[in-house]
């Protein structure tokens, strides 16, 4: 729409600057290009006869020239020196002729005269021009022949017969026949005061130029593009050209002179005038374009923000603002404008507000009655609310099932439809009541429904007020009990049944106790017995671990002592005999001594078991208690062990800390641990670090030690406390010195013991001894 | 808007600019080993003049004087080709047929000013179609007709002294015309073959006793040194035939011939086409005009009696 009116306006602007200006310059192009083309032409046409004239002229003066002579002098008399002298000076005077020619009467040459030669006398005589001479004594005329260009200059000759009669007798005497040159008229044409881009030449009857400022031209032997024709024509060097001819005839030779000018210049005038409005014409473009963005920016831009901001504000969006530009009264416009739109923005959000808050309460309103219908339906109740004229106005479903009754035999109906006696006069009396005390009534009723079915309800009513507390409505709801009633009289009988049977039951749940007692007892026993079996096994273990371990030593002993006595035996029954030898003696003494150490080696080694054997049991400590400092008690302890291995045992047990316990078990059981380490956790020369450290907590000591050895591998790590467990039987370990510890810690000094270890990370034993 | 008035500026400029250009200097070179030549310069200087071209305003002129020697003429030539000059004007025949060959690539015309036979040189291929670079103006065997002329005014000529340089072709040709001419008749033409300065000044100096007349030919050697024989046949009183009129001016007896100073001015029309955008290939070989002239002063000195008849028909110079 806007840019219509851009359009409009700008078409307007056209029509009334460009159109009017458009239509003036064409109509002076017209009369400029008419006038301008008449005058110019009319001034070349003057300019071409005023140049034919002088050519005539110049022409004529030759013939008078020649008449001159005549006159003057008694020519046809004179000798021929003086003839030639004569004719030489006409030729001398102004370089007109190339060569002037004397004929007798009948054409036959005497002598010639040259501008550049030397005349060189002829003994026989010739023509000269014969047609022209011949021409010229018939008729007694003088006449001019064609044009021609001589052979070494290239100049037009033009030749000329002059009659020479006799003055006396009028009698043809003599004919000069004059080649006459254009060198004269190239001179005239180069003295006219040629125009730009004018043109003057001299054509003969064969188009060729004759004539022309420039000799260049014409020595050329140029031809001109048809000189007879006027008006706009295409010139030789195809360029348009106005051009002006006029013809003349010199004694039966055509000559044309031709003016022209090239049509720039010929009609320059128009020219110019067509630049002067083209550049007017874009003067005036430009100032309709910068006033078309004027008006563009100072009324259409504001309008057509105006005419967005209402289309957006029509969708509904009121923030939108026109922009205010100025002061004017577009300015004041979009002022109003906008507060108009702020004005509906605000009636908007306000109407805005109420339709929500409106929607809210409609919508709380409907919920409301739908959550009051569902509940209402949804109940076992009969629910009735009726007006104070004790009409139904809602009725629950069961209200209609209840009393078989459709919605609209019951609604605005009042109570007497379904009730009639005693029973609708009890209702009635009862609504009186609420009516008067405003009050809740609660009451257990029987009904006859349908006239002979008895019913219990549970029924309370209730008034309803509106806002100023005016009672509207009386509400009832009424729960059909009749058959809790019946339940109720079912529990009452099914109480006196049960007080008999538990009567019944704890009696005999006391004879079940007692047999149970029994039986526990039995289990006791039971329990007892398999714990001694388990014993018995282990004692059996026990005895075969220890029997295998002396059988050995028991074996050597056996043997030595076997073998010391048949030798002895041997050595007596020598001795008997007297028969002994002193090397014999000496080989018994030698054998029973090795035989003696031997057993006595191997008896050792079986005390030595059983003592160990005897630790096994914990009982063998028959020690009292005593309290000791523990630091110092375990570096006595390290100090005694005898250490040969490149091994440091590090006691971190802190200072002062005592302990009342069990010296001698607790001796053992770091004696065990480190000789364990000792053993087992260290090849023959490697370095390695024990570490003992204890924490003492509130009530216990956690005693922790620890080695950087080999470790125990996964498998053998749970059987460790077991007896006769050994990684090292080849070596003579029997395997129990772990069990012994185990058992100490458990039975003497009521601790508990525990062992972490990976393989080649060492091992870490923590025993727990609980400060009693 | 800023558009609009970039347009318009530029537009202002592009008027200034195509409309008012400046005024181009041309460049002439001119080329000549004849002093006496340099005549036809100032002819063709003053016609330019006419034409509008103003020296050192819109014209410049390269030259350093007639080198002297034909043997100094391709370095001049090669210091006028350096100045990269629109035009090359040549004095004299020589030349302009070292500026031809200097030009074969270039092409830059030639107008000469004058040559003596510019067909028969090979400077153009035809008098009206030069179909080269070269083109100029020339002003025709008329030397026969200046002996004419002399005879006619000196009918008791019986011995024509001709010093010529053989090497030059126009001398050449002009002898073998001459002879033709006075075949028949009692009059003898003495020649004398000279190539150097010198040789002229041992010539002049041996001059024969009983010469009529000194008819000095369009040669360039022989004409410049015209003031040596003119010191000498004036002491001796043998009047000297000149081949153009400036050799009158300067005290020969006569001449028939061209003006140098015109022919200058007259090849001044063909630089101007040229100048303008000709192509001399298509601008034809024009010829001068040629008179007779007497110098009265000298014909007095002389003790000559020029007829009146033939005397009206003279330029007189005195």
């Amino acid at each position: 729409m806007f840019s219509g009116i851009k359009k409009r306006l700008t078409l307007s602007l056209i029509l009334t600057s460009i159109v009017p200006l458009l239509i003036s310059t064409v109509i002076l192009l017209y009369s400029e290009y008419t006038v301008q083309k008449k005058q110019t032409f009319l001034l070349q046409k003057e300019e071409s006869i005023r140049i034919s004239e002088q050519i005539n002229e110049y022409f004529r003066g030759l013939e008078k020239d020649i008449d001159f002579l005549l006159s003057i002098t008694s020519f046809v008399a004179e000798d021929i020196r003086i003839k030639k002298n004569l004719l030489s000076r006409m030729i001398s005077k102004e370089n007109q002729f190339d060569r002037l020619s004397l004929t007798d009467k009948y054409g036959m040459e005497i002598f010639y005269i040259d501008r550049t030669l030397p005349f060189v006398e002829n003994k026989e005589f010739k023509y000269t021009n014969q047609k022209l001479t011949n021409k010229v004594i018939q008729h007694e005329k003088n006449y001019y022949g064609q044009i021609y260009f001589e052979n070494k200059s290239f100049e037009p000759l033009i030749d000329a017969a002059f009659l020479i009669k006799n003055l006396k007798t009028s009698d043809i005497e003599n004919v000069i026949v004059a080649k006459i040159r254009f060198k004269k008229i190239w001179e005239l044409l180069a003295s006219v005061i040629h125009l730009e881009g004018e043109e003057v030449f001299v054509t003969n009857s064969k188009n060729m130029i004759v004539a022309h400022k420039n000799p260049s031209l014409v020595i050329k032997k140029t031809v001109a593009n048809n000189p007879l024709e006027n008006g706009f024509v295409k010139d030789r060097t195809n360029t348009y050209v106005l051009r002006s001819t006029n013809s003349f005839n010199l004694n039966g030779v055509m000559f044309n002179v031709v003016v022209q000018r090239n049509i720039y210049d010929a009609l320059s005038l128009s020219f110019n005038t067509l630049i002067f409005a083209s550049v007017l014409m874009v003067v005036l473009l430009s100032f309709i374009f910068i006033v078309m963005k004027y008006i563009d920016k100072s009324i259409i831009n504001p309008i057509l923000d105006l005419s967005n901001i209402a289309k957006e504000i029509s969708k509904g969006d009121l923030k939108q603002k026109a922009k205010v530009y100025g002061n004017d009264e577009l300015s004041f416009l979009a002022i109003t404008f906008n507060d108009m739109s702020r004005k509906i923005n605000k009636t908007m959000d306000t109407l805005k507000e109420e339709i929500e808050l409106k929607t809210a309460v409609q919508y709380n309103l409907e919920t409301s009655e739908k959550r009051l219908l569902a509940i209402m339906n949804n109940t076992n109740a009969a629910i009735y609310l009726k007006d104070l004229e004790s009409k139904y106005v809602i009725v629950n479903e069961e209200f209609l099932k209840i009393h078989k009754v459709k919605k609209e035999g019951i609604i605005n109906k009042p109570t007497s439809v379904l009730f009639e006696g005693e029973q609708l006069a009890y209702i009635l009396d009862q609504e009186l009541q609420i009516k008067l005390t405003k009050e809740n009534i609660t009451t257990e009723e029987q009904l006859y429904l349908n006239d002979s079915e008895e019913r219990f309800f549970l029924s309370n009513r209730f008034p309803i007020f509106d806002k100023d507390g005016n009672m509207i409505n009386i509400v009832g709801v009424s729960t059909d009990i009749t058959h809790i009633k019946n339940i109720q009289k079912q529990l009452e009988n099914f109480n006196k049944d049960l007080e008999k049977k538990i009567a019944d039951k704890t009696k005999d749940l006391t004879t079940a106790n007692e047999e149970l007692e029994d039986m526990v007892n039995k289990l006791h026993q039971t329990q007892e017995q398999l714990i001694f079996s388990e014993k018995i096994a282990s004692l059996g273990l026990l005895v075969s671990g220890v029997a295998h371990e002396i059988n050995t030593p028991l074996g050597v002993a056996l043997t030595g002592i076997t073998y010391f006595d048949d030798i002895t035996t041997q050595i007596n029954e020598s001795y008997s005999s007297n028969n002994m030898s002193q090397e014999e003696f000496e080989n018994y003494l030698e054998a029973s001594s090795n035989i003696s150490k031997q057993i006595l080696l191997n008896l050792k080694r079986t005390s030595n078991l059983i003592q160990t054997f005897k630790q096994v049991s914990v009982n063998q400590i028959d020690e009292e208690k005593r309290e000791i400092d523990v630091k110092a008690y375990t570096n006595t302890l390290i100090s005694t062990i005898p250490n040969q291995t490149k091994t440091i045992i590090q006691n971190n047990i802190p200072n002062n800390i005592k302990l009342n316990t069990y010296p001698g078990a607790y001796g053992q059981v770091i004696t065990i641990l480190i000789l364990n380490s000792l053993s087992h956790a260290y090849d023959a020369d490697e370095k390695g670090t024990i570490i003992i450290s204890l924490e003492q907590e509130p009530n216990q000591l956690k005693l922790k030690f620890s080695d950087d050895g080999r470790g125990i591998e996964k498998n053998d790590l749970p059987h460790i406390f077991e007896p006769f467990f050994t990684t090292k039987r080849n070596l003579g370990g029997p395997g129990l010195g772990l069990n012994i510890l185990y058992n100490i810690v458990r039975q003497q000094l009521k601790g508990k013991v525990s062992c972490t270890s990976k393989l080649n990370q060492g091992v870490s034993f923590e025993i727990v001894i609980p400060i009693v | 808007m800023q558009r609009i008035f970039f347009v318009f500026i530029l537009l202002v400029i592009s008027y200034f600019y195509f409309f008012n250009e400046p005024q181009k200097m041309h460049k002439i070179g001119v080329l000549s080993h004849a002093k006496v030549a340099d005549v036809s310069l100032k002819g063709f200087k003053e016609g330019l003049k006419i034409y509008g071209y103003i020296e050192n305003k819109n014209i410049q002129y390269y030259y350093d004087g007639a080198t002297g020697k034909v043997s100094d003429l391709p370095a001049a030539s090669q210091k006028i080709l350096e100045k990269n000059v629109d035009l090359i004007l040549t004095l004299t025949t020589p030349a302009g047929l070292q500026a031809q060959k200097d030009t074969l690539e270039n092409k830059t015309p030639i107008v000469f000013a004058p040559a003596s036979n510019p067909v028969g040189s090979g400077l153009v291929q035809s008098i009206n179609n030069p179909g080269s670079n070269i083109t100029g103006v020339t002003f025709g065997l008329q030397e026969v007709k200046r002996l004419e002329w002399l005879l006619k005014i000196l009918p008791d000529t019986k011995k024509i002294y001709y010093p010529y340089n053989s090497k030059d072709k126009s001398p050449v040709v002009t002898l073998n015309e001459l002879q033709k001419f006075v075949k028949n008749s009692d009059v003898k033409i003495v020649t004398q073959d000279l190539k150097t300065k010198e040789d002229i000044i041992h010539s002049l100096n041996n001059l024969p006793k009983d010469i009529d007349v000194v008819f000095i030919p369009t040669d360039a050697l022989v004409a410049s040194n015209l003031k040596k024989y003119l010191k000498v046949c004036n002491k001796l009183k043998i009047p000297i035939s000149v081949p153009h009129r400036m050799g009158v001016e300067l005290g020969a007896f006569m001449s028939y011939g061209f003006s140098l100073y015109e022919l200058g001015l007259q090849s001044s029309r063909i630089a101007k086409e040229i100048l303008n955008g000709g192509n001399p290939k298509n601008i034809p070989v024009e010829t001068s005009e040629f008179k007779l002239s007497i110098n009265t002063k000298n014909m007095k000195e002389l003790g000559i009696n020029v007829p009146d008849n033939i005397l009206i028909q003279a330029v007189k110079i005195n």
